[in-house]
């Protein structure tokens, strides 16, 4: 018989262990890797922010057109988002006389089953240098 | 219960924490674009404007939850005509521009609760060997 007091038996206490336990252990991991996908997911925002600002900054120099800007925007997510989450992201810069704006499409993949992948679009505009 | 208690109140401070970071870059490039767009557009209070707002559309704020004020002048909402505070610029002049917004105190998945602002400031000088209007 398992229990407490002087009449317990000591050898039955090894490993036990309720079901009700194993699942909300089970389910407390997969709710902190929820969390942590979360998080990895706001950094991945921060870096498509920052890359498309850098893009639209690039861009916005007199005389420079829309290939400087999305080369920027590659050469950021290259250094800061590498990997299957930087795959994740598509973009483009557009370009007139007064502004140079860049526009992303990010997919990025969930870690935990059953949970959708975080989609969003995420824009940015720059005034451009002038005559 | 113990573990909703603590995963519960981690789950609403990283809700909310997303949120703070993004709208304070938000002021802090919207007042940096402001003040450049004021020097390149000769003291165009109103491409300012619009600036401000495409800026704010970008990163999911109303238009109107954005204020801006234009070299110490009072701020009015973004959606409002500026007013002249600014003067005309001369080669050499600072041009500050400030905007603030609203941020949620705290995010949950029923709607934000509470409300604070935060602010930012940028100053630009009319290039000096530039040529204006």
């Amino acid at each position: 018989m398992v229990g407490s007091g002087p009449n317990r038996d000591p050898g039955a206490a090894g490993g036990f262990t309720t079901a009700g336990f194993v699942v909300a252990v089970g389910l407390s991991m997969l709710f902190f890797v929820l969390l942590a996908n979360l998080m990895v997911v706001q950094y991945g925002r921060g870096v498509v922010r920052v890359a498309l600002d850098e893009g639209v900054r690039h861009g916005a120099r007199y005389g420079a057109a829309g290939p400087a800007c999305e080369l920027r925007i590659r050469e950021v997510l290259g250094v800061l988002l590498g990997g299957e989450m930087g795959s994740g992201v598509s973009y483009r810069c557009a370009a007139d006389s007064h502004r140079t704006s860049a526009t992303a499409q990010v997919v990025f993949p969930a870690w935990v089953p059953g949970v959708p992948e975080f989609r969003f679009q995420m824009a940015a505009t720059a005034a451009a240098e002038r005559k | 219960m113990a573990i909703g208690l603590i995963l519960i109140p981690m789950a609403l401070l990283s809700l909310s924490f997303g949120p703070y970071l993004q709208r304070m870059v938000l002021v802090r490039i919207a007042a940096a674009e402001a003040a450049r767009e004021l020097v390149l557009s000769d003291g165009s209070e109103p491409e300012v404007v619009a600036l401000i707002a495409e800026i704010a559309r970008n990163h999911g704020v109303q238009e109107g939850d954005v204020a801006v004020g234009f070299c110490g002048g009072a701020a009015r909402p973004s959606n409002e005509p500026p007013g002249s505070d600014c003067g005309s610029p001369a080669k050499g002049k600072e041009f500050t521009v400030t905007v603030s917004v609203g941020i949620p105190a705290l995010v949950t998945p029923y709607g934000e609760l509470g409300n604070l602002t935060v602010q930012a400031s940028h100053t630009e000088i009319v290039d000096l060997y530039r040529s204006t209007r």
